[in-house]
Formats: C-alpha cells, structure tokens, sequence
C-alpha cells in the first residue's frame, strides 16, 4: 500500500472510530495501535508506551490540570456567580456583553497561558452555565469560548510558536510580536460577531434590557475585586521575570484558592471535594486526549503519511497564491486530525524550502499557520477545545457545541484570507520594533 | 452485583481523592520553586516532582472519569441507531475501552518492570528513579478496565450511571426570573441534558 | 530494508543534519541495497531524549543523538560532556579508536546501542547582563546547564541553577527568570538564544563544555548488517567525520556573526580562567563522577591517558 493510501484509510478509520462513541483518548489508541501493528510490523508497539507517557510528562503541560484548578475554583464555589453577576450589571445594556466579556477573558488568559486547552477549560468552566443562566443562545457561549480558548497559542507567550521558531530558524521574539495584532483583532472581530448574533437574534423584542443603577452595579462589584489584584499579580509575576508561563497557572490556581477560601470561607471537605473532584476529572480527560493524540502522531509520522503528502504537493510546481492555498487546506485537514506542535515538527521541514523559494515571508507564515492550526482545535473529529466544552458544560448537546463553532471557524477563515491580501497586519508591528 | 458495583465505585473515588490531594501538592510545589528562585536558591526536583504528581494524578483519576461520563465521545452512531441500538453499540465500546486500557496497563507493566530491573533514572540533578512515574500507567488504566467492567453491570441492571460532583451545574440553569432573555422560543431556552 | 533515522535539528542547515546526509550517501555508495529515511526535528518522537529508548528495543535504527541525554539510562555517558576534561575540538578529534572510545563503544553495546560517527561539538556561556569570565563572574546568576555535571560546577561557583525544560529557556531569558545559559554554540543560534542575551563566552581553544554527539544505531541492527555493509557504515562514518568537523569552523563563524549582529559581545575563556574553571571542575564534577559512577575513575583516566599519547 502507497503512503496515500494508508492515509486515506487513516482519515476514514479515525473518523468512523471516534464518532462511535469511544471515548476520544481511547479510540486514537485503538486506531495507532492498529496502524502501527498492521503497517510497520509488532516491533513498533514496543514504543508505545513511552510515546503515550512522554507526551503529558513535558513541563508545559503542568499549566493546563493547574488552570483546569483554577476554573474549578472559581466555577463551582460562588465566586463565578458573583463575577458573572457583576459583569452582567455592568453589561446588561450592551447586546452579548457577557460572550463579549468571555472572549476578552480569553484574550487575557491566553497572553497568560499560552495553552489553549488551558484557556478554554477554565473560562469554560465559568462562563457557559453563567452565559446559559442569563439566556445566552448555547451555540453562541460554547463557541465563542472554544474559539476564544484557540487564541492562546497565537497571543504570546506561545509554546507552539516557540517550536515553529526553532523549526524553521526563525526569530522568535519577531514571532511573538507578529501575534499581536492578529490575536487582538480576532479578539475584535469576535466580539463583534457577538454583538452582532445577539442583537440579531433579539431583534424582534420589544421589552426593555435589565438596568442597574450605579449604587447596585457597584455594590455587584465588590467580591470580585481581589480578582483583579489576582489578575495584576500574575502579570506582574510573568512580565516581572518571576516565573515563566508554566508556572504562572500553579501560582494562579494557589491564589485563586486564597481568595476562595477567604473570601467564600471553602474551607470543609463538603466543599472541597466539588472542586478538586472536578478538577482532576477534567484534567483528566484533556491530558489523556493529549497523552492519545501524541501516539497517533508518532504513528502518522513513523508511517510517512503526512510528510509524503507534503512532499507530494511540493512536488507539483504550482503557481505561489495556488500553492499557499494547497498548503493551507492541507495543513487544514491534517489539523483536524493532528494537534499543532506534531503538524509543524512534520510539515515544516518539508515545506519550508518550498515556501521561501516562493518569496514568502516566515514569520507571516508562522502566524498565518497558527491561526490554521487554531481552527483544528474546533474541527471534528479531533477537536480537543470543542471536547472540553462539551466536558465543562455537559447540559449542552454536542450537536449545539459543534455548530456553534462553525461561525468562528469562518470568521478564522476569512482573517487568514485577509492576512494574505495584508500582511501588514502581521508584520507591521515587528518592523516597527526590530526594524525590517 | 449492586455492592461488587459500590466496590467498585468507592475504589475509583478513593482514587480520584489521592489524584486531587497530589494535584494540588503540585502546585504547592511549583509556587515554593517560584518563591526560592526569587529569593536566589537553586531549584533541582521541583519541577520533576510536580510533573510525577500530575501524570499520577491523571492515571488515578481515570476511573474516576469513566465512572462520572467525564472521558468526552462523540455519539454521532449512538445518536443515528436509536434507543436500542444505541444501547448495543455502547456494549461494544465498553469492551473495547475494556480491550484497549487492559492492552495499554499491559505495557506499561512491562515498561515498569524494564525500569526497575535497569534501575532507570530521570537525568537530573535530582535523579529519581523512574518507575513510580511509569507504574501509574498500569494502575490508572487497569483500574479504568475494572470500572468500564462496573459500567456494564450497572447497564444489565439498568441502574442510572453516577454523576460527578457539580454543584452548580448538575441541573439545567434555570432562566432566573426577572431576568429572562426575550424573544427566544421556550424549546430554545430549555436544553436537553443529553 | 529502511533504516530510520531521527533526530532533533533542522533539516538541510543544521551541521548534524548534513552531515548524515553525507553519511547516507556514502553508504549508498557501497552498500546500494540499504535504504535510508530521515526523520529531522523531532518530526518523528518529538521528546529527544526518548530516542534512546526506542533504540533499545530496535523500534527505531539510527538517531544523531548527544549521549548524555541517556545519562538516567548509563551514568557512564556523562563522560562525554564532562566539564573540562577535553578542551577543544582538536583534543576531541584525536581520541577517535583510542582505548578511550573502544571503552565508550563497548558500554554502549552493554545498553544495546552502537556508537557509529564521532561528531564532537563545542559550547560555551551565553548571559544577559554581565560578561562570564572565570567562575567567581557566575556567582548570583540565575543559570541553567541543563547537564547535572555543570549544573554542579556552577553551583559551586556560586549561580542559582535552575532547571527547566528548553522549550522555555527562550522566555526565561526574556523576562528575567534566567540570567544566563550552558549550551552547545548551535544552539544558541537554533534557539535564537543571541536574540534574548548581550554576552557570549565561547570558541578558541579553551573549552569548557565539548559534547559528543555522534550518529548512533541499535545494536541489534548494527548485528543485522554484513561485514561488508559494516565496513561501508565504518568507512562513511569517517567521511562524515572530516565533513562535519569543517562545518564546525563555519557554524563557529555563523555564531560570531548572529551574537555580533545582535549587539553581544563574543569572547573566548583566557588561559587562567579556563585553567580556574578546570580545577573547580576537578574537584567537584570530576570527583562526583568518580564516587558515584561505578567506572567513573576508570574513564577519566582512560581519558587523561589516552590524550597524552595522542600528543
Ligand atoms: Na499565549
Ligand atoms: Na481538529
């Protein structure tokens, strides 16, 4: 059998597998165990264990059971009631305030994290039963969360753009910077979408939005402001050169749990139990999704699958624009299946060469490629944020959860044709800073 | 049947408590390491220490997991075959999550035991051995097997599955009163929990 | 047959890279019937260290691959990093076949692998805010070594050794969580440490940190192969000796020009602090070695002997 070949059928196993309803970390073992033994022979298996085992024993990925924790904390004590209740009061007069306030928390969480699975677990946590309790349409807040969640490996600091830098030898600070202003106008432009869906779909109503006065949007207020000292903390804890980002969500959960604890007196093992319980159960779930994830991309590789597709549409000669479009739905299938740092450790020592030999710029493609992997972590059949939303807010079907995405994956879409037409969008900050 | 069920059940949530009371000893860790650093002292075993915490965190909490429906799936097939085949498929996949985890725990025995016999080391300053890490693997999984085998009596005795413990979010939020968002139709408003 | 090899750097520009490329085409040349596939920058196991593992038990055949990362495997490899015992690539260059690398070469067909190129690279300092000279300029730095041996030497020195993974050595310098770092020069450059520092102390002949890095096998499969293919490995692996050692000047070179295109100041150790490095060194990592690893006073002698007679 061809490479293609036993790509093809990797696309249709998987799909079939997953969508029977095994759990998802369970099913990609049974499909790269399968492959692994039919196509490379049983002496492949005696990898597996370690390769499952390497990939959740890694430094960076101690932010996301940590931030995991910290939604916990905050989304099963009443300190998230009171948050969204007084964010509510503040906002109720603008059309999706509250979505618009989720997907700046987003935006926020993920300049902290630079995890995305970090960001959408612990908004998620949070904000969906607090957007569902006042009515938020659940497509809307399971989306705009799962795609809020995506931001954090575009935002800085970012391990996957860490790894792109040092895949193809380019600057890293430059990458960092180039994030910005996509991650801050997809930031926007999403707020803008919720804007617009909710005034949309309220345009009928004639009965007044809910008003608070100053005296009682003030008072909502109060509880929450060690929140904010906590908020100023951390960044003053990242930016101050006091701990790196991975230790940032350890030092977030543990105030986060003073603050609970002193604030909402959680003190009893009634209260406790909740919490951590939670926690570990969806930390839990995400990790072996990640530890599962990781095998089928050593079985995807070690089978040539992907790099012979790279290879195969390098080959073909085609005109630039033609060609970054090809790259881009490649890279956009094979995103629905693999997680970002595996696509670019495979794709891009194939692709690179291709890519400058065609003039284009790589720190533009580096951020053009983020956003691409971005819209991965809400495609199905793998979609690890779309999973953890489903997991955070089981009362929501997956059916509403996945449709809720869509529009998100659009607006990704359209940016990344966007960013093609302007690449000053991305570039224009970094040559201000570093000069061209 | 009913109390080998309970058995059951209690062993994973005993499990669950350890992976919570490890959890967050690692991040007690990781904040000390961030303390000392500051204060200008070397750090050497937090970071592997609260790494070791978490892996074993996961595999502990598996079963858990299981137990509480908290290993996320997509029921497109359950969804298309209607009550009673659904019921059928979720026969089939309570054995291959049996299957899989069994296989996996299997390995991971054996990479244990590899580990113990060549006495490997993480490659530290530190140097801590390398089995406890590994040895979760078995544990977690081969637990997870038991508890799927769990799942299947509590099917055949139709009792309902266990539920974890979400305080705010077990039941469908309710439109506080007052408050309620207009113009949206009453199905709209009521979601099905699954 | 397919032999695969894996390792960490970049495909097409990194020395490691070409050279085993020259190495593939080498074999070929003689032993037409193997085939070869590359798998460069952790596109196959994205954990580095990990390979060692999968070439034990023969799922994998080759990786380039720096021996002590397999130091929780065989304490005996930390022998080949160790601070100050071979001060440079010349040095380095003549204890290929001496009773030093036939000692190595047979501790590592213990632990099922085979030793098949002999690529040595060096390293040095790399630090933000202060020159590093002899070890009293390291005292309070924030440092990571990533090498238990020279984590020890600083210690001793005086810096706070931090550890932590590489993937974020690159922010830790950024914000301040680290002062300085212990690596090998390429990598200062594939991980753009130059862009996050002002100050490197590294190249001439005083060298603090020469790191072995050679294309290995496992045994199992280096068993499999004929005399004659066996001979072909041996006589290509000396081809890509010669070439891999001429890249060495380039990438030093390549080195120079980043660091002093970002503003930092390039030196080298001068003789006595080089010299004050080594007795620290001797008295705390070699001395560790010796106590702690069963062969560890063997192999420092065999060492010390065999670059004497190679004088
Ligand atoms: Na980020
Ligand atoms: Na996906």
């Amino acid at each position: 059998m061809t490479e293609l070949q036993i790509g093809s059928l990797i696309l249709v196993c998987t799909t079939l597998v997953l969508f029977s309803g095994v759990p998802i970390a369970f099913g990609l073992t049974v499909v790269s165990i399968a492959f692994l033994y039919v196509f490379d022979g049983p002496g492949s298996l005696s990898a597996v264990p370690r390769t499952f085992l390497d990939e959740i024993s890694g430094f960076a990925l101690l932010a996301v059971p940590m931030f995991v924790l910290l939604g916990s904390l905050i989304g099963s004590s009443r300190a998230g009631a009171d948050i969204y209740e007084a964010l509510h009061r503040w906002l109720a007069r603008v059309p999706g305030g509250l979505v618009i306030a989720n997907i700046g928390a987003c935006g926020l969480f993920s300049a902290l994290s630079g995890s995305s699975p970090a960001t959408a677990a612990a908004i998620g946590k949070v904000g969906v039963p607090e957007m569902l309790k006042r009515g938020c349409p659940a497509g809307l807040a399971t989306g705009a969360i799962a795609a809020g969640g995506t931001l954090g490996i575009l935002i800085p600091p970012s391990v996957t753009m860490i790894l792109y830098g040092v895949a193809t030898e380019t600057s890293i600070g430059r990458l960092f910077v180039a994030g910005v202003v996509p991650g801050v106008l997809l930031v926007a432009i999403f707020c803008a979408y919720a804007w617009a869906a909710t005034a949309f779909a309220e345009r009928n109503v004639t009965q007044p939005r809910d008003h608070y006065t100053l005296k009682e949007k003030i008072r909502a207020s109060g509880t929450v402001m060690p929140l904010f000292a906590i908020i100023a903390l951390i960044i003053l804890a990242l930016y101050g050169g006091y701990a790196t980002p991975s230790e940032i969500a350890a030092l977030a959960a543990m105030l986060a749990f003073l603050y609970v604890a002193l604030v909402y007196r959680i003190v009893n093992r009634d209260n406790l139990w909740p919490i951590f319980g939670n926690a570990v159960r969806e930390s839990c779930m995400i990790l072996l999704i990640i530890a599962a994830s990781g095998l089928f991309s050593y079985m995807m590789s070690l089978l040539y699958v992907t790099q012979t597709m790279a290879d195969l549409l390098v080959g073909w000669n085609l005109n630039r624009w033609v060609m970054l479009l090809v790259v881009n739905v490649f890279l956009l299938v094979a995103g629905c299946f693999l997680p970002p740092v595996a696509l670019i450790l495979m794709t891009m020592p194939i692709l690179q060469p291709v890519l400058e030999a065609n003039d284009f710029d790589m720190i533009w493609f580096g951020v053009l490629m983020t956003i691409n992997l971005e819209i991965g972590l809400i495609t199905p059949p793998v979609g690890l944020n779309l999973y953890i939303l489903r997991n955070v807010a089981p009362q929501v079907p997956l059916m509403t959860v996945l449709w809720g995405s869509v529009p998100f994956v659009l607006i990704m879409m359209g940016f990344m044709v966007l960013l093609c037409f302007f690449p000053g969008i991305a570039l224009w900050l970094p040559n201000q800073m570093f000069g061209p | 049947m009913r109390a080998v069920i309970a058995l059951i059940d209690r062993l994973s949530i005993s499990c669950a408590v350890v992976a919570s009371v490890l959890l967050a000893s690692a991040v007690v860790i990781v904040c000390y390491m961030v303390v000392i650093r500051t204060l200008g002292y070397s750090s050497y075993w937090e970071i592997e220490a609260s790494i070791y915490m978490v892996v074993a965190a996961t595999f502990l909490a598996s079963p858990y997991t299981l137990m509480t429906r908290g290993h996320v799936s997509v029921d497109f097939l359950p969804w298309m075959m209607g009550r009673r085949g659904a019921r059928a498929i979720q026969a089939v996949i309570a054995a291959v999550g049996i299957v899989i985890c069994l296989y996996m725990a299997w390995l991971g025995w054996h990479l244990t035991l590899e580990a113990i016999a060549s006495d490997e080391r993480s490659t530290s300053m530190w140097r801590p051995v390398k089995w406890p890490l590994y040895v979760m693997m078995p544990i977690g999984l081969g637990l997870t097997a038991l508890q799927y085998l769990a799942e299947i009596f509590r099917s055949a005795s139709d009792e309902a599955p266990a539920k974890a413990p979400l305080p705010r979010m077990e039941a469908i939020p309710e439109p506080v009163p007052g408050r309620n968002p207009p113009g949206r139709s009453e199905t709209e408003r009521r979601m099905p929990a699954r | 047959q397919t032999l695969k090899i894996s390792h960490q750097w970049k495909a097409q520009t990194d020395a490691r890279d070409r050279a085993v490329r020259v190495f593939v085409e080498e074999v070929g040349k003689q032993a037409p019937d193997l085939k070869f596939r590359i798998f460069p920058g952790r596109s196959l196991i994205q954990n580095p260290v990990a390979q060692f593992d999968s070439l034990q038990n023969n799922s994998l055949e080759m990786a380039i691959y720096p021996l002590v990362y397999a130091v929780g495997k065989v304490p005996e490899f930390s022998i080949t990093i160790m601070p100050g015992l071979i001060s440079n690539l010349d040095e380095a260059v003549k204890l290929k076949n001496s009773p030093y690398h036939q000692r190595l070469q047979e501790i590592a067909h213990a632990n099922g692998v085979h030793i098949v190129t002999w690529w040595w690279t060096p390293g040095g300092f790399a630090s933000k805010n202060r020159e590093i000279q002899g070890p009293d300029t390291v005292s309070g730095l924030k440092m990571r070594a990533a090498d238990p041996y020279f984590e020890t030497v600083l210690q001793a020195a005086g810096a706070s050794v931090q550890s932590m993974p590489s993937t974020e050595i690159y922010s830790a310098l950024q914000t301040g969580v680290l002062d300085g770092v212990m690596t090998s020069a390429e990598s200062f450059v594939s991980m753009r440490i130059y862009e996050q520092t002002s100050n490197a102390t590294v190249g001439g002949d005083n060298i603090l940190f020469m790191l072995l890095q050679p294309l290995i096998m496992s045994k199992q499969a280096w068993d499999n192969l004929t005399p004659d293919q066996q001979k072909a490995f041996e006589e290509a692996a000396t081809v890509s000796e010669k070439f891999f050692n001429g890249l060495q000047l380039e990438a030093d070179a390549e080195m120079r020009k980043a660091f002093e295109e970002a503003g930092a100041d390039v030196r080298p150790l001068t003789d006595a602090e080089f010299e004050a490095w080594v007795d620290l060194a001797r008295e705390t990592a070699w001395k560790k070695f010796e106590t702690e690893v069963p062969n560890g006073k063997e192999l420092i002698g065999l060492v010390e002997t065999s670059l004497q007679n190679a004088q």
